[in-house]
């Protein structure tokens, strides 16, 4: 425990070596209380958690540790490294594009690539089927997940607004102020503002203000640097490397980076998993443990789980998988505004959750958003194949685009699901294949919110307005819920199969929920391990 | 303001090389000396290398820089070489590094169809011809998706370089900040 008092006088990034060379660690032949594996939002509040509660724990997270301000050039390229890239087969009628888009590695996970939004769910997107009479509701109210919501975005700083149009009231207002609004923030508001829809600063996990996280240390406010999706080189938005992770080093957890998990050990009545079987450097080491709790993320789970013919008496392991439909609609203006420039997402509408007389179910957000260069134009490219003379032109104009964004609710299909492919990894593994095709529901709705968003580009003066279509986050292929028969795990994340696996990530969700899922997650996390710790005293 | 043809030293004094942070400066720095001179390519044939390297000039024409280039078919190459990828396939199209050489002969063989000539032999209209033509073509199914490849490949590395972005007014690696 040496460094915990020592620590906390320091200013987080610099201080994250620290951690590292003074963390405790644990021999293999030792059978450790829990093993956790993957460190991004569904893992690491959940490995702080058992080890403040005592508990030996030991967490294999499969991509490496870095050093932000050491390792984090302001450069996508080179950024590329934070990208989950063994190949995934992208199938289906609109196939997911991953690596740059949807997942990430190393130690913090996707959070080390997102983009900090954090908005709230709210009480219905738990409830969609008894709403719509389709889809899944969540086995438990937004009642008992608000309290958790509410602790992670104390904890690991989340910038927001006082005072917030929609969704439910809030047991405490955000620690910290919004960020500051961006140009793109700005020309949504005007847009917005004249058509009359409703806008608020954005809930950001990035922090406005110097900030300390409780038992850890101090982290700096963001420098606008706008490159958050390329990791933060300075330790001020909220990925788990600068929360959770520290946290739970402190409280004597081991994070093994490099260390991938093929198998897992198991009971004579394949009941119980009794050890995690990972390889490191190109060697085989198996740690003895008692509980196991996997968030490799929604497709690296059901992939290692079916590798391993596990979890899966529902044969549900894989199904009902969803994204967000996450239209973009972009414009260029008179000013230069840097599109790179701050918070990407700074203002958000929610005025078309649940709007009356819509044509479409549920409902979804607007953002603002900048973005970086190279992200762009390869948007611009994959969707409008534009090349030669034409594109030269249009990215003379890059320094002059603004966007919105919409993220809304994607009902489940059996249509989308992950499957083992035929064909090998670079690790000789069979790559997941992912099948997608936005639904009809999906289809209105981002016709709808395409139709908004060029209208309120065109109210804020916006040039050459185009659609990106896109689709966004990976949930939804180890369902949550009370049937044994149609769910791979019970409320509180158990699997139905197995007395000690307990899967906490963005794989369990019962329905995509209309907002991100980050700060959902994290909540869920921390749910899952008091339900531990309650069955376990 | 026309960037369009500043030399390479007035592109670099734009960059503030002073005002980055070291990772930046170092990974950026070694981005502009990469591939000077070229190597030769590892897993691209000499010819698929020509054909790669006439492509791209259509696709991103670099004619107007009047002292650098990106060399993105020595970009593409290496790619190829390593292990792994951009993380994820449509599931039509071929593993990489086929698809890319079979793509690169249909290329050649368009080339022969239209004008009896390869590829690389062909005036610059004819060349924007066969790549107009590729682009629309349908057959086989995945060649539209090879064309949204190779596009995005070499538009991601042209992108990505420093003076490319310098050159179109980005200043966004300029990242030491108070
Ligand atoms: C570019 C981008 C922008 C995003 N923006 C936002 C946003 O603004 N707001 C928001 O809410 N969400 C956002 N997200 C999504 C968000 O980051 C994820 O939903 C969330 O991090 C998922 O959490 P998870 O625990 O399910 O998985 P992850 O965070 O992906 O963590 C999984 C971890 O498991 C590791 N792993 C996988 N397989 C193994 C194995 N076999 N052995 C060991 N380790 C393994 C991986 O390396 C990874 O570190 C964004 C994601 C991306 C990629
Ligand atoms: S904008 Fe802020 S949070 Fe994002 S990378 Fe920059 S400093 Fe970090």
């Amino acid at each position: 425990m040496k460094n915990a008092i020592e620590l906390s006088h320091d200013i987080l990034p610099h201080a994250v070596p620290n951690y590292w060379s003074t963390m405790q660690t644990y021999p293999l032949h030792e059978e450790v209380d829990a093993v956790v594996i993957g460190t991004g939002a569904g893992g690491a509040p959940l490995l702080a958690r058992l080890a403040q509660a005592g508990m030996k724990v030991v967490a294999l997270e499969a991509g490496p540790r870095f050093s932000p301000f050491d390792d984090f050039a302001t450069d996508e390229k080179s950024q590329a490294k934070l990208f989950w890239r063994h190949e995934r087969l992208s199938a289906g009628q609109d196939p997911l594009a991953f690596g740059n888009n949807n997942s990430g590695t190393g130690v913090g996970g996707s959070t080390l690539h997102f983009t900090a939004y954090v908005p709230r769910p709210h009480e219905n997107d738990l409830k969609v089927k008894t709403e719509f009479g389709r889809g899944e509701d969540w086995p438990f109210s937004y009642a008992e997940l608000e309290p958790y919501l509410s602790e992670v975005e104390q904890f690991i700083g989340v910038s927001g607004p006082s005072s917030y149009p929609w969704g439910a009231s809030r047991s405490k207002s955000y620690p910290l102020p919004p960020l500051d609004l961006n140009r793109a923030a700005q020309y949504m508001q005007k847009g917005c503002d004249r058509l009359g829809i409703r806008t608020s600063p954005a809930a950001n996990a990035a922090l406005s203000k110097d900030f300390t996280v409780k038992g850890v240390g101090q982290r700096p406010a963001c420098n606008r640097r706008g490159f958050c999706q390329a990791g933060c080189n300075n330790g001020a938005k909220s990925s788990t490397d600068m929360t959770y992770l520290p946290l739970a080093v402190v409280h004597r957890a081991e994070i093994r980076d490099h260390s991938y998990v093929t198998e897992f050990e198991l009971s004579k009545d394949k009941r119980t998993m009794t050890g995690v079987v990972y390889k490191r450097g190109g060697k085989t080491y198996r740690q003895k443990c008692r509980a196991v709790f996997l968030a490799a993320g929604g497709i690296e789970t059901p992939r290692l789980l079916l590798l391993n013919s596990l979890a899966n008496s529902s044969g549900q392991l894989g199904r009902n998988f969803m994204a967000h439909p996450g239209s973009e609609v972009w414009g260029e203006f008179p000013d230069k505004d840097e599109p790179w420039r701050g918070i990407p997402g700074a203002l958000i509408s929610e005025d078309f959750h649940r709007a009356p007389k819509a044509e479409y179910e549920t409902g979804y957000l607007l953002q603002s958003i900048g973005v970086m260069p190279v992200t762009y134009v390869s948007q611009k490219v994959r969707g409008e194949k534009l090349w030669g003379e034409k594109l030269k032109a249009h990215m003379r104009q890059y320094p002059f685009v603004a966007g919105i964004n919409m993220l809304g609710d994607c009902y489940p299909s059996s249509e989308n699901f992950v499957e083992l492919s035929d064909e090998l990894d670079d690790r000789g593994l069979r790559k997941p294949r992912v099948h997608f095709t936005f639904g009809e529901n999906e289809k209105r709705m981002m016709d709808h919110a395409e139709k908004k968003m060029r209208a309120i580009w065109e109210e804020a003066g916006a040039r050459n307005i185009w659609t990106f279509k896109r689709g966004a986050h990976i949930i939804g292929t180890a369902r949550m819920g009370h049937d044994a028969d149609s769910c791979v795990v019970d409320p509180s994340g158990k699997a139905f199969d197995l007395e000690n696996l307990y899967i906490c990530d963005n794989s369990i969700f019962p329905s995509a929920l209309s907002v991100n899922p980050a700060l959902t997650i994290m909540a869920l996390s921390l749910r899952t391990a008091d339900h531990y710790l309650g069955r376990q005293s | 303001m026309d960037n369009r043809s500043l030399s390479k030293s007035a592109l670099l004094e734009r960059l503030q090389f002073d005002k980055m942070t070291p990772r930046t400066r170092a990974v950026l720095f070694a981005r502009i000396e990469e591939n000077n001179p070229a190597p030769q390519p590892k897993v691209l044939t000499a010819q698929e290398f020509a054909i790669a390297r006439a492509v791209a000039d259509v696709l991103i024409p670099q004619n107007d820089q009047p002292d650098w280039r990106v060399d993105l078919a020595s970009d593409l190459d290496l790619r190829l070489s390593k292990t792994i990828g951009k993380g994820w396939r449509y599931d039509v199209l071929p593993p990489e590094t086929e698809m890319y050489k079979s793509g690169l002969r249909i290329v050649d063989e368009m080339a022969q169809t239209k004008f009896q000539k390869s590829f690389c032999d062909l005036n610059l209209s004819e060349k924007t011809q066969v790549v107009e033509h590729i682009e629309k073509a349908r057959e086989p199914v995945w060649v539209s998706k090879f064309f949204e490849e190779l596009l995005a490949g070499f538009v991601e590395a042209y992108y990505a370089h420093p003076l490319t972005q310098a050159s179109i007014g980005c200043t966004s690696m300029v990242d030491i900040r108070k």
